[in-house]
């Protein structure tokens, strides 16, 4: 374990720890914006844009990231902002689906006594749908940003750094305990990001969805 | 042109020869240089660099009347495995290659001086059926190449002042360099280089950044024919340290059996030919040469017949 920590230091361990959390979260930040922008709307708007949305962003799932990181490679330069393209692409299908879904999938009967309530379509989508569909916008959020910390470290391929970097490095020249310093802290990472937005999740679960929910789940 | 010309050369020589009585006791008719028209199977290994080493000592051994053809092989392991079958006779290889992946010695085992290297490496051969002969002098290893601009800046001539310049350094290198004990340790260790930042990337890639404007040195092998696109400098090594690991220089591997067959007479001038395109195939000579044949597409049999005129081996 020391020859680890020692190899973490010795490759600028902090810095580069540093670096794709800076990554991840840019690239989460700009995915959820736009996913959950895109869901909502693809949920509002007629079926036939809602199922070429969803199913192009389905399709992007299949793209591997990297292939993604090459072509943007191609058009624009190395370093942090085509790195964070793709994976912010990378990201976006797991929020946009699951907010889609979320708000579609809000029981009509509450929306239909709101309206009767007397609120307005805006009002509507903020206080009663958007609420009863954030535990599964989070569940996208916490998925995307597994995914994101996990594969930024891909981001070392092309001058972005990041801890893919100092894993990359031992692997090319068989160096445990240097691939150890890098995929321990991604590991680390990947785990914080689950936690984080698990807690998340919980917390944006409207309290009486909270009892409803409890006995489906056990 | 210049080959048409080469080509009516070798025959005007050839014609000549024909006059002269000869003692050798040769194999093929049509007569002869000191060459005697002797076929020769020369095979590169399929890149730039060993397409215009082949076609040279193709073209030097055709004017002095050997009858020498080009066969593009993929790999090393095909390449030794053709030699030693007989089924070519020679063929350029680098040092550390043989070293590493044909002996399958061990890097860190090798003598640090060039020629102890490749006079194990010719020992080893010998006994495996095959002749090596003198390398020629530019060398593909390890080097540290920079952009004119960061060289006139900061007063960089070796990499001692590369060391002292590192604060002004943005280095882009492939990851396995970072961490590969004769690579960046080592260049920290002995020359005190310490990058103000380092731009990794994938070892295709290793350019782009200076392309791109965001690095100005570069983790450069000493043939990489980017150097000559890109303008850039290598920068000399004045501890001798990051040069000492395996020599990439080439050589060419001649079956033995095939070198034996030749009369003394024919080995004497196969051997001088070979020798003599190989002194002139300096680091300085070849790099232009592989850009040439990259980054502007022409043929490397025309390439190497300009080199080889320009270098007095044909007229």
């Amino acid at each position: 374990m020391g020859a680890v920590w020692d190899a973490f230091q010795a490759n600028d361990g902090w810095g580069q720890t540093w670096t794709h959390i800076k990554l991840s979260v840019t690239a989460l930040a700009m995915a959820t914006a736009v996913g959950l922008v895109l869901g909502v709307l693809c949920a509002k708007v007629g079926r036939v844009a809602a199922f070429l949305v969803v199913t192009v962003s389905n399709l992007g799932r299949t793209v591997p990231t990297f292939a993604i990181i090459a072509l943007i490679l191609a058009l624009t330069s190395l370093g942090f902002w085509p790195a964070v393209l793709g994976l912010f692409l990378l990201g976006i299908p797991p929020i946009l689906l699951n907010s889609y879904t979320g708000v579609r999938e809000v029981d009509p009967g509450i929306v239909e006594a709101s309206r009767g309530m007397g609120f307005r379509p805006l009002q509507v989508l903020g206080r009663v749908e958007l609420p009863i569909a954030m535990p599964l916008v989070f569940a996208g959020i916490r998925t995307s940003a597994v995914q994101i910390v996990a594969t930024a470290a891909l981001a070392g391929l092309v001058g972005a750094g990041g801890l893919g970097v100092i894993v990359s490095s031992g692997l090319s020249n068989n160096q445990d305990d240097v691939i150890l310093a890098g995929a321990i802290p991604i590991t680390i990472l990947a785990a914080l990001a689950e936690l984080v937005f698990g807690g998340a999740e919980r917390l944006a679960t409207p309290r009486g969805l909270r009892i409803t929910r409890r006995p489906v789940i056990e | 042109m210049a080959l048409l010309t080469a080509t009516l050369a070798a025959l005007v020589m050839l014609a000549a020869a024909c006059g002269s009585d000869d003692d050798s006791s040769s194999s093929t008719s049509g007569g002869s240089a000191a060459g005697d028209g002797v076929s020769v199977r020369i095979a590169d290994k399929g890149f730039s660099e060993s397409f215009i080493v082949a076609q040279a000592y193709a073209q030097a051994l055709d004017a002095q009347g050997f009858d020498a053809d080009v066969t593009s092989l993929a790999s090393t392991e095909i390449a030794d495995k053709a030699i030693r079958d007989g089924e070519i006779d020679v063929y350029p290889e680098y040092v550390g290659t043989s070293y590493q992946t044909v002996l399958k010695l061990s890097a860190a085992d090798a003598p640090t001086s060039k020629e102890e290297q490749f006079q194990q490496v010719k020992t080893a051969y010998e006994q495996r059926g095959l002749t090596a002969l003198t390398p020629a002098p530019f060398n593909n290893g390890n080097a540290v190449a920079c952009t004119q601009e960061a060289v006139d800046k900061y007063g960089i001539k070796n990499l001692t002042d590369l060391g002292k310049a590192s604060a002004n350094i943005v280095y882009s290198a492939n990851a396995e360099h970072l961490t590969r004990p004769d690579g960046l340790p080592l260049l920290k260790r002995v020359y005190g280089f310490n990058p103000k930042e380092i731009k990794t990337v994938d070892i295709s890639l290793r350019y782009k950044p200076i392309e791109d404007g965001q690095a100005n040195c570069v983790y450069a092998f000493g043939t990489d024919p980017k150097l000559g696109q890109d303008k850039l400098v290598l920068i000399a090594d004045d501890k001798g340290a990051y040069s000492a690991g395996l020599s990439y220089q080439t050589f060419p591997v001649v079956n033995k059996g095939f070198y034996e067959g030749l009369t003394l007479e024919q080995r004497t001038a196969f051997t001088d030919t070979l020798d003599k395109v190989n002194a002139a195939f300096t680091q300085e000579a070849i790099i232009p040469l592989i850009s040439r044949v990259e980054f502007d597409k022409e043929d490397p049999e025309d390439v190497a017949n300009e080199f080889l005129t320009s270098a007095g081996i044909l007229q």
